[in-house]
């Protein structure tokens, strides 16, 4: 499958996150149609900074204002870890991820990870409380608490990378995915 | 008109549809004479449903009506139809999305978080009143909700949500076709 030709375009936000823009160079476009650094004898676009800033100013990125941008290379998009899409940041002309945020959007895929969890163990509380199985229940509690513990610890917070951060994942969650949701 | 050969005749600088031929009847062994107009009429008629001929070329105002039947569609004004698709574009990839080359009037895409995906056109809507279809390609039991947000003339924010209205990323990528007014 043939790809359209892109120049990558990493657009800051003011809230300190980034858009990664594929400004497509090779569009296929309607008869007609001049913008910034199109040319329709070749269809070719230009990837000019005029281009670009069209481009930006055009686009709708709603609740967040582009501050800047600056031309990347889809290699640098490769250290990047999906996972923790929305904590990529990009300073100091690097693309990286800002570890507070990541922090936050990891302790959000624990909470969704024992949600089912704890929901299951209520179930078993009630029907060792049923029973009256005081041993069961002091084991569940145990692992309640531990559930509720998880996003309390401070390996979480000490973790100075992403590989670090996600190595945080007590046993109790079960196996870790790949997914972190957007909350 | 004088009896004159014709070779001795200077050229006509343009033929008006009321200039004069003179002809041979056959079927009543007569000389006559017509009109431009009647040869034209004659040659290549108006075209309709049961007569080929002569068929005008539709303007950009008349696809947008889209109720006349006599004149043509060139491949360059078809898309002014309301029921032609304006711009589409699918990507692939379940997280930074891969763009296809199989787009049509698109600029750019952008992706700005997890689930989420701007969509900027390069020959914008008339207004933001157009209609957006969209969908993602998932894997199983991993279905997504899809949605517009903040639809502009010329751009589009989507957005891709899991079953507990988290945005979350497509499973396989995005699918999008857009249609209205230009």
């Amino acid at each position: 499958m043939a790809l359209h030709q892109v120049q990558f375009v990493a657009v800051t936000f003011d809230d300190g996150s980034v858009g990664i823009m594929q400004f497509i160079l090779d569009p296929n476009l309607p008869p007609g149609v001049s913008i910034p650094g199109y040319d329709p004898a070749t269809k070719l676009r230009e990837a000019t900074d005029a281009a670009i800033q069209y481009e930006i100013n055009k686009s709708v990125w709603t609740p967040r204002t582009p501050v800047s941008f600056r031309r990347i290379t889809e290699l640098e998009l490769a250290p990047l870890d999906r996972a923790y899409r929305n904590a990529w940041t990009d300073s100091g002309g690097a693309l990286a991820h800002d570890l507070p945020k990541a922090r936050a959007l990891h302790r959000n895929k624990m909470r969704a990870a024992r949600t089912p969890l704890l929901a299951t163990l209520d179930a078993d509380y009630l029907q060792a409380d049923e029973r009256g199985d005081t041993t069961a229940k002091t084991s569940i509690a145990t692992q309640k608490q531990q559930l509720r513990d998880v996003t309390a610890d401070p390996a979480i917070d000490a973790a100075a990378t992403i590989a670090q951060l996600k190595a945080v994942w007590p046993a109790v969650l079960g196996p870790n995915g790949t997914r972190v949701s957007s909350g | 008109m004088a009896d004159t050969k014709i070779s001795a005749l200077a050229d006509v600088v343009t033929l008006a549809l009321g200039d004069e031929f003179a002809i041979n009847d056959v079927s009543a062994a007569a000389s006559k004479k017509c009109t431009a107009t009647e040869i034209q009429t004659l040659l290549a008629p108006p075209t309709s449903d049961t007569v080929a001929g002569v068929i005008e070329v539709a303007i950009q105002s008349e696809q947008e009506t889209g109720t006349d039947v006599v004149r043509a569609v060139t491949p360059g004004r078809q898309h002014f139809h309301l029921s032609a698709c304006k711009c589409f574009g699918f990507t692939t990839g379940g997280g930074t999305p891969v763009l296809h080359a199989n787009s049509y009037n698109m600029t750019s895409i952008t992706d700005t978080a997890t689930g989420r995906l701007t969509v900027t056109i390069a020959t914008d809507f008339s207004s933001a009143n157009w209609i957006g279809v969209l969908t993602c390609g998932c894997a199983t039991n991993a279905n997504r909700m899809t949605s517009t947000v903040t639809k502009a003339a010329g751009s589009v924010i989507l957005e891709a949500s899991s079953a507990a209205t988290t945005l979350a990323d497509p499973g396989t990528g995005w699918d999008w076709a857009f249609f209205g007014d230009l």
